[in-house]
């Protein structure tokens, strides 16, 4: 009993160990597959992604835009706006995910950032996923 | 007989060139483009990835001046934008074209905005219709939902002046006959400023027989009158070259040595009939460096006296030493091949090895053995060619590979079509990949603070048969903390030179940890583009082996064999693919499209990871029961989104691929959603 108690701890151990150095690397965007259309998945490579529910995206609401003049999308009529997207699923290991991107969102370039909560929760991992295959 | 026409340069400027704006070779240096780790990554905004001038050359409306601009997310609406890709026609027009904004860096002038005369997702054209003096740019692109991107560099317009290569030489020579030809090229090389030699009718009409091959001096121009480069097939304004050689083999028209082997060699080939009567080494075979050369117009028949000459005849073009500024277009011709000796990569109707800032456009090939083969390339453009293969022998086996300098890299890729030949005895592939090998596979043991400097186990500089070890191969962390994360190699400065570190460009942007972290070291092959060409009758398609960052995006696949990625196994490292796309192509009537981690040989370093990371597909179509989807052996990442089927195979997805999401996988009730493309298909 004693020896099978110290093995489980061991083992133990060993799995934490080594989950933490594969698994929880410091959350990262490293890769996004583009271009996408709203409503569609995008797929992201990083890393410390498995505990991630959401992405943040910014965009540029444009009053309006002429791409004639020099002082495109430099006006100050355009604003900047934040929307929630929904993280489908993690890889395990955390280094990929998918984000439905939102149906309604305006068709431009989108800003993906993680969420200032999950960054600092970013040694957190878990050890089941419902995704994947 | 030599007939000078001209005497001072710039006497006459309507021989050679137009008065209009020009732009020659402004390629941006290779930009370094490899996924960057931040907190915040952008999607659908523009990244420009190289742009080259037109070398020259007209477009179909006579007009020279443009600026061929390659990238990603370049436009979202039209026929053959991102939308189209996706899967969804935008409803309505952009609200704007792309656009280029130059602003000029030296002098107070006005900025300067080119709305482009075409444009797709990956590329646009900007004819600059005589708005940018000669000078340096900066130039921000602007996409047609408004976001920009600028270049990393800043653009150089360059204009014809009465110095500028190619248009005016300063002498004007005119040959009628074999002999007169000779003593042109003598006086040509004889006048280091140059010399435009013309071919001159004669009546009744006589070929110039040829007795040795054409050696042109440096800065030289030999031609036909007619439209630059758009020679009429009965135009009798030219002489027919005629080659029927009966020494050793040799090419028909190569490049004499030149003065300083330093220094590359200039010339141009334009509005040429050559017939080819027996067994030579290359019609046009450049074998020395070469900056802004061209061969423009070129119609080159074969007329052999048997099927055993035919077999010994050699590739059309042949360019094996570094070609800077290369253009070959508008051209025509048979390619016999020797294919029961060496064939891949070299005997091809079209081998070009290390081109940078070139272009391949509008030629026509007829293949007797087999197709296209360029060997390390750089900010090469690769469109509108068609190739037929008629090889009873061998046919097919064409591809892009890294055989020379381990790197390939800035390849846009397009509107081609390439036919095979089902009957032939042997086939080799459609399009491929080559040139393996790899100098390291293993973990990192130290890590420079600047992330820039990896220390490892031993290093193998010569992987196979080349060398890789060079500035721009690929490292991939394989497995461990980073995994995923790439980056390119740099040659290492004393005293790093040693075989237990790799250098790199840039640190890998992902963190690493010594002892747990698995690189491969490897070929780069990436950063390409491969759009809306027709691929019939086909093999396969393949990213073999250390692809990284490709897409392949409306393109037409008919009666085809597989089309997809190959993470290769272990030849000196393991090979992977990774961030590549599948976009909006169509395979129909056969094809399989897959992603594939191919599975360690026995004798190989053990590895059990994935040879595939982050493979895309999306919005492609399969109509025919022998079209499928297959992903297989050891994959990490693979999305595929929107497939539309019809009367289609099956979607496989084996036990090994891991981390794989398929969505909206659906049956269509009408073979019609395969005939998307088909309108683009080229036939000759």
């Amino acid at each position: 009993m004693r020896k099978r108690g110290r093995l489980s701890v061991f083992c133990g151990l060993s799995l934490l160990l080594f989950s933490l150095s594969v698994a929880s690397p410091s959350p990262s965007l490293m890769w996004v597959s583009s271009p996408v259309l709203p409503g569609q998945a995008a797929y992201i490579q990083g890393s410390g992604l498995a505990n991630l529910t959401q992405i943040e995206i910014e965009y540029e609401e444009r009053a309006w835009f002429d791409s004639h003049t020099t002082t495109s999308n430099n006006n100050n009529n355009n604003t900047v706006k934040k929307v929630t997207a929904t993280v489908e699923h993690t890889a395990i290991n955390g280094t990929s995910c998918v984000v439905r991107i939102p149906t309604d969102l305006p068709l431009a370039a989108w800003t993906l950032s993680l969420p200032n909560g999950y960054l600092q929760r970013g040694k957190e991992w878990r050890t089941a996923d419902a995704g994947g295959r | 007989m030599i007939e000078r026409t001209r005497g001072r340069e710039g006497s006459d400027r309507g021989a050679l060139g137009k008065e209009a704006d020009f732009t020659l070779q402004q390629h941006s240096p290779p930009t370094t483009h490899h996924p960057t780790s931040s907190k915040r990554l952008t999607l659908n905004g523009p990244r420009l990835v190289f742009v080259n001038g037109d070398l020259g050359e007209p477009n179909a409306a006579g007009a020279t001046g443009s600026l061929h601009l390659t990238g990603e997310a370049l436009a979202f609406h039209g026929p053959r934008g991102c939308g189209a890709y996706l899967g969804s026609a935008l409803a309505g027009e952009a609200a704007q074209a792309p656009s280029l904004t130059l602003t000029p860096l030296a002098r107070a002038q006005a900025t300067i905005v080119i709305t482009a005369a075409t444009s797709t997702c990956y590329a646009a054209v900007f004819p600059l219709l005589g708005k940018a003096p000669p000078g340096r740019y900066q130039a921000t692109f602007t996409n047609d939902l408004g976001d920009q991107a600028t270049l990393a560099v800043p653009l150089t317009i360059r204009t014809p002046s009465a110095t500028r290569w190619p248009w005016m030489p300063t002498l004007a020579l005119v040959a009628h006959d074999a002999d007169s030809l000779s003593a042109a090229l003598a006086t040509a090389a004889a006048n280091v400023s140059g010399a435009v030699i013309t071919l001159a009718p004669t009546s009744p009409e006589q070929p110039i027989t040829l007795s040795a091959p054409l050696l042109l001096p440096n800065n030289t121009v030999l031609r036909c009158d007619g439209a630059m480069g758009r020679l009429a097939a009965s135009d009798a304004a030219c002489p027919v070259l005629y080659w029927k050689p009966t020494g050793s083999l040799s090419p028909v028209i190569g490049l004499r040595p030149p003065a300083s082997p330093s220094l590359p060699t200039r010339v141009r080939l334009e509005n040429l009939r050559i017939v080819i009567a027996g067994p030579h080494a290359g019609v046009v075979s450049f074998t020395q460096p070469t900056q802004d050369a061209a061969a423009v117009g070129l119609q080159i028949s074969l007329d052999p006296a048997s099927d055993t000459d035919s077999m010994a005849m050699g590739a059309l073009f042949t360019v094996t030493a570094t070609a800077t500024g290369l253009l070959l277009a508008n051209s025509s011709g048979v390619h016999g091949g020797n294919c029961s000796a060496t064939h891949w990569p070299h005997n091809t109707a079209i081998y070009v090895s290390r081109a940078a800032g070139s272009r391949v456009h509008n030629n026509t090939f007829t293949c007797g053995c087999q197709g296209y083969s360029f060997d390390s390339p750089a900010n090469l453009i690769v469109t509108n060619n068609f190739w037929r293969s008629v090889g009873a022998i061998v046919s097919e086996g064409s591809g892009i590979s890294t055989f020379t300098t381990g790197v390939a890299e800035n390849v846009y890729f397009a509107f081609n079509t390439i036919i095979g030949n089902p009957d032939s005895a042997k086939r080799f592939e459609s399009f491929t990949y080559d040139g393996p090998n790899g100098v390291y596979f293993g973990n990192v043991t130290d890590v420079s603070q600047d992330g820039r400097v990896l220390t490892t186990g031993n290093v193998t500089h010569t992987g196979g048969n080349k060398p890789h070890f060079a500035d721009g191969g690929a490292v991939t962390v394989m497995a461990g903390p980073g995994l995923g994360a790439t980056a390119r190699l740099a040659i290492c400065p004393p005293p790093l030179t040693n075989d237990h570190t790799l250098c790199l460009r840039d640190a890998l942007p992902l963190t690493l940890a010594p002892r747990a972290s698995l690189l491969t070291a490897t070929a780069f092959r990436g950063q390409m583009v491969f759009e809306g060409n027709s691929f019939v009758n086909g093999t396969t398609f393949q990213l073999y082996g250390a692809g990284l960052n490709v897409t392949i995006a409306g393109n037409r696949f008919h009666s085809f064999g597989n089309v997809g990625s190959w993470g290769l196994f272990y030849q000196g490292a393991y090979q992977p693919c990774a961030f590549n796309s599948f976009l909006g192509n169509v395979l129909e009537n056969g094809g399989n499209l897959h992603a594939l981690g191919q599975a360690p040989p026995p004798d190989a370093p053990p590895y059990s990871g994935a040879l595939a990371f982050a493979q895309i597909f999306r919005a492609n179509r399969l109509c025919g029961r022998s079209s499928k989807v297959h992903h297989s052996g050891s994959i990490d990442g693979l999305l595929m989104e929107n497939t539309l089927l019809y009367d289609a195979g099956s979607v496989t997805l084996d036990s090994t691929v891991f981390n794989a999401w398929l969505y909206n996988t659906s049956n269509a009730t009408s073979p019609d959603i395969c005939q998307l493309w088909s309108a683009d298909h080229r036939r000759a």
